[in-house]
C-alpha cells in the first residue's frame, strides 16, 4: 500500500515536473535539458497565431528551433521529432526554413504548456502570417508534446 | 488556296496544339499533386488520428490492468498515459481532426461521453478504485472505438469524392485531348484540301501553273 501511495505521490507530481527535453547531439550524447532553461539561453520571438488543433488565437513563446539546433550541432543534418506518444517525424535538412521560423513553443499565453494542452513542448509555426504553410506536411512537422530531439541515421 | 482558308487552318494548328500543351500542364500539375500527397502519406502517422487515440487508451489500460492486479505499475507512466488520452480527447473535442464530423449528433455524443468517462476514470485513479478505474476505461474504449468508426465512414466518404473528381478530370483531359487532335488533324486537313485542289487547278489551266 505504502509503496503505492509513493508510487502515486511520484507519478502526480512529476507531470508538473516533466519539462525536460531529450536531445542527442550530433556526437550521439544525450543531453536532458529543462524546457524552461532552453528558452532562457535560445529564447524565440513570440508567435501569435491560431493553429488546427488550437483554433483560438494564442501566444506562443519558447525556443528558438534554429539556435538549438545549431548549439548542437544537429543544424545541417536531417533530425527525428519524438512525441511523447511515440509518434515521430524526420526534419529534413533544410526543411526548417521552410516554416518561416517556427518556435518550440512550451508557454502558451504566459502560461507553461501541459501535457494535456500539447506541452510540454510543441512546434509551432506561424499558421495566420503564413496560411501558404496550412498543408499536410507542416502539420506533420507540428508535433506537440514533444520529448526528444534525435540526428536521423 | 485563299488567305482565309490558310488562316483557319493556321488556327486551327495553333489553337490544336495550345490546348494540347495546355492539358498536358494540367495532367502534369495533377501528378506533382498526387506525388506530394503520396510523399505527405508516406512520412505521416501510421495511424488513422482516432485509431492513434484507441491506441493510446489501449496504452493506459495496459497499466491499469497492472494496477488492478496488484502489480507494480509505473504510476508516472500511467499519469503520461493519461494526459495523452486527455490531449487526445481535446483533439477530438475541438473538431480539429474531424471538423466535418462535428455538426453530426452521434459524434458529439460519442465524444462527450468520452469527455465525462475521462473525469470518472481520473478520480477512480486518484481514489486507487482500481475496478471503477477499469469499468471507466473500458467505457472509454467503447466510445473511441465510435469515434473511430465514424471518422472511418467519413475517410471513406472523402475517399469517394475523390475518386470521383479524378474521374471528372481524367474524362476532362480526355475530351481536351481528343478536340486538340481534331484541331490539329483539322488544320492538317483544310491545308492538305487546299494544296491537293491548287495543285489540280493548276493541271486544268497550264498556264497558271506555279
Amino acid at each position: 500500500m505504502l509503496r503505492w501511495i509513493m508510487a502515486l505521490v511520484v507519478g502526480f507530481v512529476f507531470p508538473v515536473m516533466a519539462d525536460e527535453l531529450s536531445i542527442i547531439d550530433s556526437q550521439g550524447e544525450r543531453h536532458l535539458v529543462k524546457t524552461h532553461l532552453l528558452a532562457q539561453q535560445f529564447p524565440a520571438a513570440p508567435v501569435v497565431t491560431a493553429n488546427p488543433w488550437a483554433p483560438e488565437v494564442h501566444q506562443y513563446t519558447g525556443i528558438n528551433i534554429e539556435s538549438l539546433l545549431d548549439h548542437y550541432g544537429l543544424a545541417d543534418t536531417g533530425v527525428r521529432l519524438i512525441a511523447l506518444d511515440n509518434y515521430s517525424v524526420v526534419l529534413e535538412p533544410g526543411e526548417l526554413a521552410t516554416l518561416r521560423q517556427p518556435i518550440l513553443a512550451t508557454q502558451k499565453d504566459g502560461r507553461p504548456l501541459t501535457r494535456r494542452d500539447f506541452g510540454p513542448t510543441w512546434l509551432i509555426v506561424d499558421f495566420d502570417q503564413h496560411p501558404d504553410l496550412d498543408v499536410e506536411r507542416t502539420r506533420n512537422l507540428s508535433v506537440w508534446q514533444l520529448a526528444e530531439i534525435a540526428p536521423e541515421q | 488556296m485563299n488567305k482565309v482558308g490558310l488562316s483557319i487552318a493556321g488556327m486551327m494548328l495553333v489553337l490544336g496544339m495550345g490546348l494540347a500543351m495546355w492539358t498536358h500542364h494540367l495532367m502534369q500539375e495533377r501528378l506533382s499533386e498526387e506525388r506530394r500527397s503520396m510523399m505527405s502519406a508516406r512520412n505521416s502517422e501510421l495511424y488513422q488520428a482516432s485509431m492513434k487515440s484507441e491506441v493510446e487508451v489501449a496504452r493506459l489500460s495496459t497499466h491499469l490492468a497492472g494496477a488492478r492486479a496488484g502489480d507494480w505499475v509505473e504510476a508516472d507512466e500511467m499519469a503520461l498515459a493519461l494526459d495523452v488520452v486527455y490531449s487526445r480527447h481535446f483533439l477530438h473535442s475541438r473538431g480539429a481532426i474531424y471538423r466535418d464530423l462535428q455538426s453530426q449528433d452521434e459524434y458529439s455524443t460519442a465524444v462527450h461521453q468520452i469527455g465525462r468517462q475521462l473525469d470518472q476514470l481520473e478520480a477512480s485513479m486518484d481514489a486507487q478504485d482500481w475496478d471503477a478505474a477499469w469499468i471507466a476505461q473500458g467505457e472509454i474504449a467503447v466510445a473511441m472505438n465510435e469515434v473511430t468508426r465514424l471518422s472511418l465512414r467519413a475517410e471513406r466518404n472523402i475517399k469517394e469524392a475523390a475518386a470521383r473528381e479524378l474521374e471528372r478530370f481524367r474524362q476532362q483531359c480526355q475530351t481536351l485531348n481528343l478536340l486538340a487532335w481534331l484541331m490539329m488533324v483539322g488544320g492538317c486537313l483544310i491545308l492538305g484540301v487546299g494544296r491537293t485542289g491548287r495543285v489540280r487547278t493548276s493541271h486544268e489551266n497550264d498556264y497558271e501553273l506555279v
